[in-house]
């Protein structure tokens, strides 16, 4: 029987639902607050960086631009060049390194500003209700010439573009103003316009995307290949729209440092904001290089500028007092989508493709010895070179595979709110059977669901069935499994399945005497060691034999053999972890839908096993536990548990007669844990007085039980 | 997780999906929490007022901070200020849990105890709140002893012990109840 966990378990068993209209109007109730918080005073008041930043329009636009980025590559690929001259979009962004300064116009939801950069990072960016921000350098001021208020702080424009090792000029208008965004720029241009007596070439995309409507246009001078003009529009479903078009009026005109400068008036109100340390992640010398390549998947072209964030080395704790990696460190692709990163220090490396705006998953083409697809690991030694790390990018529509299920029982009915799992074949998980709508999906009345949101696997998976309710009440779930299969990219999938009912059993518990023993437990124990009757939620509530000695036994799969297990609990403290007597039976249940009856006679003289152990002191953390010896395996589930008390004495009563496992394990003097196991032939109505030495647990003694 | 820290880096830049993948992925956890903390009602109204928090002043949170931590730990303290102030000590009888999940399903309510979770939710109100506390962020919160004990400016062995008192209470209440 279950060891005193249960009460942990059960607890789990604490769940809730939630009602779905409710919830509904709380998620659109909350949007209205966040939209109603947007549109409120933004600006120059006096809180830290992150707010000011927040409320830039220029980071508006700079979002915006990420999202443009991104979804250019919606574009059908044009694959070749338009009279020559035509590059990627990524690359049109870097050649902003030609040009020593712009004057541009950015409209950002109709609020207008003016904006001037010049190579030694320097930006001024001047808003149409008289406010303005001067970048020059390292530091940053925000003026509000009505108010007569200025900010001095630390530039987020610098510290972003020294992130990226660009000056300021460059980094905004390659518009990379977010971490963990990687903009994947492989796409080329749809065609050439000509306009403004220019010829240019247009890029240009529409996509929907969780429900918002976004179009996207660039123009760039096909003769420079720098961009001219850019314009993103979004519209979301409730036709709310954001709008963000830049216009570059001018690259290279001379325009005076003063133009970057800034003195504060007399009288002005002045806030000054401390420089903040530099937060770098834990540098390390020496150490580990890892490289690869990433491509997309549909034609094998380069991704240049994704971005990968290497996470690495030991545990350590930050200033806050959490456990973090000591390595933490991005870097990008080059234009033909390679990627290094030095000095990555021993142990397990996590290594994440992403980009954030769009959800792409970027698979790995190299194993992961530890890991899996979507946050793929390996081991280094602190020392190696590690190449050909590489990956392909899919867009979501050549990436996810789907998988329908038609469910149901033996008369052939549908069934209702049954859910799916996958996992890998060596029983970790590769994540539940999503649909679009909810992150859980069952099936409808009509026996069916259809997830069209799978993860592909590298590694053969299983899918599991479960119902809703309690486990296993109504449907044998337990082995309701496929076989296993690789989910392929795109790849479909189709189950047919019949769930069987769950078979009973009924038992009749009999004494030594041939009489009926009645307010006994009775519960069944699968192949694992599992209780898999009574259910967890019940397990306090028992299954008790009644005064003709009748209890039934549910949740069994057809023809599945298992063990009664049938304990008399001490009535004072009834706990099914800590019975009085026990015994252990075989049965099957039956493959047809019948209820056969198995009868067991129940010695019911106790068993207690007493235990010491010649261990060094003082013992710590020690337990024994017990297992059924019929039940094969190491990790199987324990049948009774006792802790070892700091002499390294124990105690464990209620020992089932037949052959058991114990396993005595503690924390030795180097903290680690270790065990000990042995294997004894118990018999009813005696006591067994057992040695635990480093290397084995024998038994001592033995003598009959007077209680 | 990455995931978290982008989503927070999107909701700073009043990003609307990012506060429904954020309130998807969160919410039943914090109800859970606030559930097995106090009851429906104040887990309703706790675990609403930190999603309206958290649409109104987005800007505020740190970017690099533990975005779950975050969201559980403005639970844990809008249940304590409930609880303390409403001195809400429900101290039903498991033998009327029937009516409470009816009470408690109708159309208006937002979080609904299932049905086997309610003799569980009634037993667990009849512990002490530090007890209670500690059992539920450990089982429910993910939350390790050493965390609690920052939490309940108290030692690692004492929450320990809560922990184990907790577990003995509710096994007897739970006895109990099978031995009516």
């Amino acid at each position: 029987m279950r060891p005193g966990k249960d009460i942990e378990k059960v607890i789990k068993q604490f769940d809730i639902d939630v009602n779905r209209d409710r919830d509904r109007r709380i998620l659109d109730g909350l949007r209205q607050v966040q939209a109603k918080s947007k549109s409120s005073e933004h600006g120059f008041s006096r809180v830290g960086i992150g707010r000011i930043i927040m409320q830039s329009r220029t980071t508006k636009l700079a979002i915006a631009a990420i999202i443009i980025i991104a979804v250019l590559i919606g574009l059908n690929p044009f694959g070749g060049s338009i009279d020559g001259v035509s590059v990627a979009f990524g690359d049109v962004l870097k050649n902003s390194y030609k040009v020593q300064s712009f004057h541009a116009l950015l409209n950002s939801n109709y609020e207008k500003c003016e904006l001037w950069g010049k190579r030694g990072n320097k930006l001024r960016i001047e808003y149409s209700d008289g406010k303005y921000e001067i970048s020059n350098g390292p530091v940053m001021w925000q003026v509000d010439k009505k108010k007569n208020k200025a900010i001095k702080k630390d530039s987020f424009y610098y510290k972003q573009a020294q992130r990226k090792g660009v000056d300021v000029l460059d980094y905004f208008l390659r518009r990379h103003s977010s971490e963990g965004c990687s903009g994947f720029f492989a796409e080329e241009p749809v065609e050439q316009i000509k306009e403004g007596g220019m010829l240019l070439n247009l890029y240009k995309t529409e996509l929907e995307q969780y429900g918002n409507k976004i179009s996207f246009e660039a123009k760039v001078n096909a003769k420079t290949n720098l961009l001219e003009y850019m314009k993103y529009t979004m519209v979301d479903e409730k036709g709310q729209s954001q709008i963000s078009e830049l216009k570059i009026l001018e690259y290279d005109a001379t325009i005076s440092d003063q133009k970057f400068a800034f003195k504060p008036d007399e009288g002005m109100d002045v806030t000054i904001h401390e420089a903040k340390p530099q937060q770098d992640a834990v540098a390390s010398t020496g150490g580990s290089t890892l490289s690869g390549r990433i491509v997309w998947a549909k034609n094998n072209k380069p991704v240049s500028e994704a971005i990968l964030t290497i996470i690495a080395g030991k545990m350590i704790k930050d200033k806050n007092g959490r456990n973090r990696q000591e390595f933490f460190k991005r870097t990008e692709t080059d234009r033909n989508g390679y990627w290094t990163l030095s000095g990555i220090p021993e142990g397990n490396v996590r290594i994440i493709v992403r980009s954030w705006e769009l959800d792409w998953p970027a698979i790995p083409e190299f194993t992961t010895n530890i890991g899996n697809d979507k946050s793929p690991a390996i081991v280094v030694d602190g020392k190696t070179k590690y190449e050909n790390l590489d990956f392909k990018v899919y867009k979501p529509q050549d990436f996810f595979a789907r998988i329908t299920i038609n469910v149901v029982d033996e008369n052939g009915d549908p069934i209702e709110g049954v859910g799916g799992n996958l996992s890998y074949v060596d029983g970790s998980i590769h994540g539940h059977v999503y649909a679009k709508a909810e992150r859980q999906q069952f099936t409808g009345k009509n026996g069916r669901f259809d997830a069209d949101n799978i993860w592909p696997s590298k590694r053969p998976v299983k899918l599991h069935l479960w119902t809703k309710g309690k486990f296993g009440a109504k449907y044998a779930t337990r082995q309701a499994q496929s076989e296993p299969f690789i989910i392929e990219p795109k790849g479909e999938y189709h189950f047919d399945i019949t769930l069987p009912f769950v078979r009973k059993v009924k038992v009749r518990v009999l004494g030594k005497d041939g009489k009926p023993v009645k307010e006994v437990s009775v519960s069944a124990i699968n192949n694992s060691g599992m209780t898999v009757f009574p259910f967890y939620s019940d397990v306090f509530k028992g299954n008790f034999t009644d005064k003709d000695g009748f209890a039934a036994v549910s949740g069994l799969a057809p023809g599945e053999e298992f063990f009664i297990s049938v304990q008399r609990l001490d009535s004072e403290k009834p706990d099914p972890g800590k019975p009085v007597s026990s015994a252990i039976f075989k049965a099957a249940a039956a493959s047809d839908k019948s209820m056969p009856l198995k009868q067991v006679v129940f010695d019911e003289r106790p068993v207690r096993i007493e235990g010491y152990c010649l261990l060094e002191r003082p013992i710590t953390k020690g337990r024994v536990v017990l297992r059924l010896a019929e039940i094969p395996g190491e990790n199987t589930m324990p049948y009774l548990w006792e802790k070892i008390d700091e002499s390294g004495k124990f105690t464990i009563d209620g020992v089932p007669a037949t052959r058991i496992k114990l396993k005595v394990s503690y924390v030795d003097k180097k903290g680690k844990y270790v065990s000990v196991k042995g294997t004894l032939q118990v018999s009813s109505g005696n006591n067994y007085r057992v040695k635990v030495t480093e290397k084995q647990i024998v038994i001592e003694d033995k003598g009959n039980l007077t209680r | 997780m990455l995931e978290d820290k982008l989503l927070i880096l999107r909701l700073k830049r009043g990003c609307g999906e990012a506060l429904e993948r954020i309130y998807e992925k969160y919410r039943l956890y914090l109800l859970k929490i606030a559930a097995g903390l106090s009851d429906a009602s104040i887990a309703e109204d706790v675990v609403h007022d930190v999603f309206v928090r958290l649409a109104k002043k987005a800007e505020t949170l740190k970017a690099s901070g533990s975005l779950k931590a975050y969201l559980r730990t403005c639970v844990i303290n809008g249940v304590r200020n409930k609880v303390r102030n409403e001195k809400v000590r429900s101290y039903v009888e498991l033998g009327r849990a029937g009516e409470i999940v009816s009470v408690q399903s109708g159309a208006d309510h937002w979080v609904m105890l299932r049905e086997q979770s309610v003799r569980l939710h009634e037993a667990l109100k009849q512990i002490p709140f530090e007890q209670r506390e500690v059992v539920v962020l450990h089982l429910h919160g993910d939350m390790r002893f050493r965390e609690i004990a920052k939490l309940q400016q108290a030692s690692t062995k004492t929450i320990q012990s809560r922990y184990r008192y907790g577990l003995d209470k509710l096994r007897s209440i739970l006895n109990c109840e099978v031995q009516k």
